[in-house]
Parts: structure tokens; C-alpha cells; sequence
């Protein structure tokens, strides 16, 4: 199931990285990046 | 948290001159030139001030070729110096060893764009043998300290699990993982 994955997202606007809040789970294994919309939760 | 937004950057394409190079291997959709990768997601490269993260991806030549050319899907989001560190690597118990040959990339397109790629290349080549794995790394070196890249997701793939790596993970080494995002690359020669 996709909440039960952690992710840790940074969302990026015209060059202002903003870190968004991380989903729940056991492992962080690399953290992601999406431009000019939000994230899936 | 405070948002700036912009409206979305245009097209950007890339003419490859690249005729006469067998293709090693590529995730990139080479027939779509305004859809090569996906210009919107992409795993976060950084220097140690932004939380260090390198990452790699593995491809397993099916002949004996020379590698010339790799070519990777990765954009500048901030820092003070926009590069980053490009290597062709051996493969070290599934994750990545030894580099075979490392570039240093700068200027990237910034992050969100479609559909430039970083190319770099090696005159003299590089072997690499069938069926054995090697490793596309993307890193920072001193000067990127504060650096933040994302290497782009391959959109050519939305079924199977891709593996890439990760540094210095959880436990301070190179880390293997699956994950439905594959990272856009590609890999040619002769």
C-alpha cells in the first residue's frame, strides 16, 4: 500500500526546494524530488 | 511553508548526434522528443550539507562492447555550484565498485524541464563485457557540496520494478533497491 511507504519528498518550485513531510514507514531509502505540483501521500 | 511558482519552464530538446554508436543499453523514449524521461520526478542527488545522497543504476550489456557515450536525464535544483559527478562503474556484490571512468558534468538543465540530457564522452572508450553488470553513477565532489540535482525517472517503463542504489543509504554503503521508478539513462558506444 502506498502510505505504508516512506518517502521523503522534495518539492521543487522555480529553483526553491521545499522538503515536504515524509510518509510513514520503516525504511527511508532515497529521498525524491517532484517539480511544480504536490506529492502523493 | 512559503511556495513561489512559476509558470512551468518550455520544451527543451536535445539533438544527439550520435549516428553510428551501437546502443548499450537506454530507458530513454528516444521516439518521443517531448517525452524522453519524465521531466517532473526524479531521485534527489546531494552534497553532504543537503543530507548526502548519491545514486546509481545498473545495466548488464547483452555483447562485448566499448562504451563512448552515456547519456543521463538529470537536472540543477539549487546549491551554489550546479553539477554533479557522472561515473561508469564496475559492480561490486550487486551494488556499485570500482569506477572505470568519472566526468564531471556542469550546466545541468534545471530540474523540471524536458527533454535535455547530460552527454558525456570517452574517445578511447571504455570495454564492458556481456552479461556482466556495471553501474551508472550520478555523485558530488567538493564542490557540490550544497548541491541538489535529481536524476529524472525513466518513463518507459511503468510495469516492471527497476533497481537502482543508493549512498550512503542507512548504513553508510552502497544500498541496492527496487523501485517502480527506474532513473533515465543511456548508455552507447561501439
Amino acid at each position: 500500500m502506498f502510505s505504508k511507504k516512506l518517502v521523503s519528498i522534495a518539492l521543487v518550485f522555480a529553483g526553491a526546494t521545499a522538503i515536504a513531510a515524509a510518509q510513514n514507514d520503516v525504511v527511508l531509502r532515497a529521498t525524491q524530488q517532484r517539480f511544480g505540483g504536490n506529492t502523493p501521500e | 511553508m512559503t511556495v513561489v511558482t512559476e509558470s512551468a519552464p518550455s520544451f527543451t530538446t536535445t539533438n544527439l548526434n550520435d549516428s553510428g554508436l551501437v546502443t548499450i543499453f537506454s530507458n530513454l523514449a528516444a521516439k518521443y522528443p517531448k517525452g524522453e524521461y519524465w521531466c517532473c520526478g526524479g531521485y534527489n542527488v546531494m552534497g553532504p550539507a543537503q543530507g548526502e545522497q548519491w545514486m546509481a543504476a545498473p545495466f548488464t550489456p547483452g555483447a562485448d562492447h566499448t562504451v563512448t557515450r552515456i547519456e543521463v536525464a538529470v537536472g540543477y535544483s539549487q546549491g551554489k555550484t550546479n553539477g554533479v559527478v557522472l561515473s561508469l562503474n564496475r559492480d561490486s556484490n550487486g551494488v556499485p565498485g570500482k569506477a572505470l571512468k568519472t566526468w564531471n558534468a556542469s550546466g545541468l538543465p534545471r530540474f523540471g524541464a524536458c527533454c535535455t540530457v547530460v552527454v558525456k564522452s570517452d574517445a578511447s572508450g571504455i570495454p564492458v563485457s556481456a552479461g556482466t553488470q556495471y553501474w551508472v553513477v550520478l555523485s558530488t565532489n567538493s564542490h557540490e557540496k550544497d548541491t541538489v540535482d535529481g536524476w529524472n525517472f525513466n518513463d518507459t517503463n511503468q510495469v516492471d520494478l527497476a533497481t537502482v542504489a543508493t549512498y550512503p543509504g542507512n548504513s553508510n554503503q552502497w544500498e541496492a533497491f527496487q523501485t517502480s521508478q527506474g532513473v533515465a539513462f543511456a548508455v552507447k558506444g561501439k
